[in-house]
């Protein structure tokens, strides 16, 4: 079992840089929680926090109620693997396991029971007289994640585990982390600054942002209803389109103008908007959410005509680029379009899919 | 084994390790435990002086001439001309021990790379480059990592040039030292510090305190305040420090940031108002800069 909660936890560095802020979370036995954020958000600084190896300025910090504030990393019963690990070459396969347990003085047969154990997990049964100079790039990954199993800690803390691994080998992994959580049923804390990796692996994400929590949720709950603008804009692969939109309320019924093109807002949404009458507010929408417009959308005249101005061909589907009142957009559509770069051609929006935010706040308004 | 045969043993022991080819005339053979003492003696003391550790610990400090170096390095066969890397592990730890175990197995290989701890806190490693130059940013990623996943203890790494010859082992020195001192003023929130890298901090870190504070009055007409100014919090300094790594490009920056432009233009108006320095003209952008790292480095002199 290993709850964990921090409250109010605070990073500041001697020289006054406040890396982390008012750091809120709970965090439940076997979740496999994802911190994710752009470079600088604080995320790995919080990881230290939680392994020991960086101190905590203010706040508390629990393991299964227990303060660690002041505990010894050591003692925290934590493993820790990171990005640039090194597998010692001289050394077997199993004596890379089994060092660090060397290191705490652990007794020889029950070394020799955790790294099988560890090794049945890992599938590396049959290269456990190998040496790391013998491995693929993948195996020696496992490795590594070895040397943490077979501490069995309460939780295992990952640093960007998959970052120096090529493409390929990086989709393959996270299917074995995911695994792995699995079959070890532990909790697990894990860092990136790859939305998709935190998006396929995580139970729950925590999305930061200059050492402050964004957000807190399930992926599809990101996906769907980020928070603010930031969420939305760092959630999700092609970024949600923005742009500036004025707000018309008459009655029950709101519109969006965005240039010269009117939207209506679907009744669900419009309540949320009815404070905004003649404010000028962000309308966000996800590339898939914008399509060719249909003879009906074309109809009721909710379309924007624009020039296609690139046009990525990705297998299945295609993203299409056209310029928005200044504002470059996203169509995420299949294939099968006839669509090409120059033509003109009118889109439409998915108005029961947008996201409206307050121009500024940047707190979402309705989604 | 009889006397004769250990006395015979010890001797060549003792020519192995100091080249010297002594010969014993005894008047009896009681003498003989007496002289195996002292030829055993003459050896431990050589090799205590002339090793690789003694050599670099004495070299760095100043504490044997060149002269006396290169001679020991000559006796112990150490080539004097090849590019060297230095790095210093430091450690707040009590365990460096298990830190030496870490680091003597990541390189087992002694001939290219040496370890020796130099002080209570402070590890060595000298590495030699043979045929390729070693990223040394990245050797030192690792050395951080490995030590903070299988110890779980956290230490910090810099790293000097490359050295051509052994001679500048105390210039290295010098450099791991001073890219440790001004990486932990200037980007304490790191853990790997390259002498090569450390910008601007480098010739800050030499400016006189009275320097630095007239420097802000002049500038931006701040002085007591300066800890205190909403223009010098993390936030901003943060937002300041994206936007002019991206040449003073808003749109940019706002992209990095995940803000929106408008936001982004809203908070320089305010840093305008503060300190009169907008920052969208280079003049004021590098004015700021300067003033910016002055305060990191008196934030940290006052706090120490």
């Amino acid at each position: 079992m290993a709850n964990l909660v921090l409250k109010d936890v605070q990073k500041i560095y001697p020289n006054g840089f406040h890396a982390v802020h008012d750091f809120n979370l709970e965090i439940k036995d076997k979740e496999f929680i994802i911190f994710v954020g752009p470079s600088g958000c604080a995320k790995s600084t919080t990881l230290r926090m939680i392994a020991g190896l960086e101190s905590i300025s203010g706040g508390e910090f629990y393991i299964d109620g227990v303060l660690m504030n002041n505990i010894e990393p050591k003692d925290r019963d934590i493993a820790m693997v990171f990005q640039n690990y090194a597998l010692y070459p001289h050394m077997t396969v199993y004596d890379n396991m089994a060092f660090s347990l060397k290191l705490r003085k652990v007794p020889k047969d029950e070394i020799d029971k955790k790294v099988r154990e560890a090794a049945a997990i890992l599938d590396l049964d049959q290269l456990l007289e190998r040496k790391p100079s013998q491995l693929s790039g993948g195996q020696r990954q496992r490795v590594a994640m070895g040397r943490a199993i077979v501490r069995n800690p309460k939780v295992f803390l990952m640093d960007e585990p998959l970052s120096n691994l090529d493409a390929k080998l990086r989709v393959q992994m996270r299917v074995e982390i995911s695994k792995i959580h699995q079959k070890l049923g532990a909790t697990i804390i894990y860092v990136t600054h790859d939305q998709t990796e935190a998006m396929t692996l995580g139970t729950r994400i925590v999305v930061m942002k200059s050492g402050y929590i964004q957000q807190v949720d399930t992926p599809k709950n990101l996906y769907n209803k980020p928070c603010n603008l930031f969420v939305a804009g760092f959630i999700g692969s092609p970024q949600m389109n923005f742009f500036d939109a004025v707000c018309h309320v008459a009655g029950d019924k709101v519109t969006l103008q965005i240039g010269k093109s009117v939207f209506p807002v679907p009744a669900d949404k419009a309540a949320a908007l009815k404070a905004y009458d003649g404010k000028t507010v962000v309308l966000g929408i996800r590339p898939e959410d914008v399509s060719e417009a249909t003879a009906d959308d074309i109809a009721h005249g909710q379309t924007i005509s624009a020039e296609v101005k690139f046009y990525e061909l990705l297998g299945a589907e295609v993203y299409l680029y056209f310029d928005l009142e200044g504002t470059r957009m996203t169509c995420r559509t299949p294939s099968s379009t006839e669509l090409q770069i120059g033509d003109i051609a009118k889109f439409a929006l998915d108005m029961n899919k947008i996201h409206v935010f307050d121009k500024e706040t940047e707190l979402t308004i309705t989604n | 084994m009889d006397k004769f045969q250990e006395l015979e043993k010890s001797l060549q022991q003792l020519k192995q390790i100091t080249g010297l080819d002594l010969s014993i005339r005894l008047e009896n053979d009681e003498q003989i435990p007496e002289v195996i003492s002292q030829v055993k003696q003459l050896s431990s003391a050589f090799k205590e002086k002339y090793n690789k550790d003694y050599l670099v610990r004495k070299w760095i400090k100043g504490q044997i001439s060149s002269e006396e170096a290169i001679d020991i390095a000559k006796k112990i066969h150490v080539p004097i001309q090849e590019k060297r890397v230095l790095y210093l592990i430091q450690t707040q730890s009590e365990h460096k021990e298990d830190i030496l175990t870490i680091l003597k197995n990541m390189y087992p290989y002694e001939a290219n790379i040496w370890i020796l701890q130099v002080e209570e806190d402070k590890i060595l490693l000298l590495q030699t480059c043979y045929r390729k130059m070693p990223n040394m940013d990245n050797m030192a990623k690792e050395i951080v990592d490995t030590i903070g996943s299988e110890a779980m203890i956290s230490v910090k790494v810099s790293y000097s040039r490359i050295i051509g010859s052994l001679y500048d082992l105390p210039k290295a020195y010098k450099e791991v030292s001073f890219a440790m001192e001004v990486g932990t003023i200037f980007r304490c929130e790191e853990n790997v510090y390259g002498y090569n890298n450390m910008g601007i901090g480098r010739l800050l870190y030499t400016i006189p305190d009275e320097m630095c504070r007239g420097y802000l009055e002049e500038s931006l007409n701040m002085v007591s305040d300066y800890l205190e100014s909403d223009a010098f919090s993390t936030n901003i300094l943060k937002m300041v420090d994206c936007f002019l790594d991206n040449n003073l490009n808003i749109a940019e920056t706002a992209r990095q940031l995940h803000v929106h432009r408008n936001t982004l233009l809203y908070r320089l108006d305010q840093i305008e108002k503060e300190l009169g320095l907008d920052i969208r003209k280079f003049n004021h952008a590098m004015t700021y800069k300067m003033a910016s790292l002055v305060v990191k480095k008196m934030s940290r002199d006052a706090i120490s």
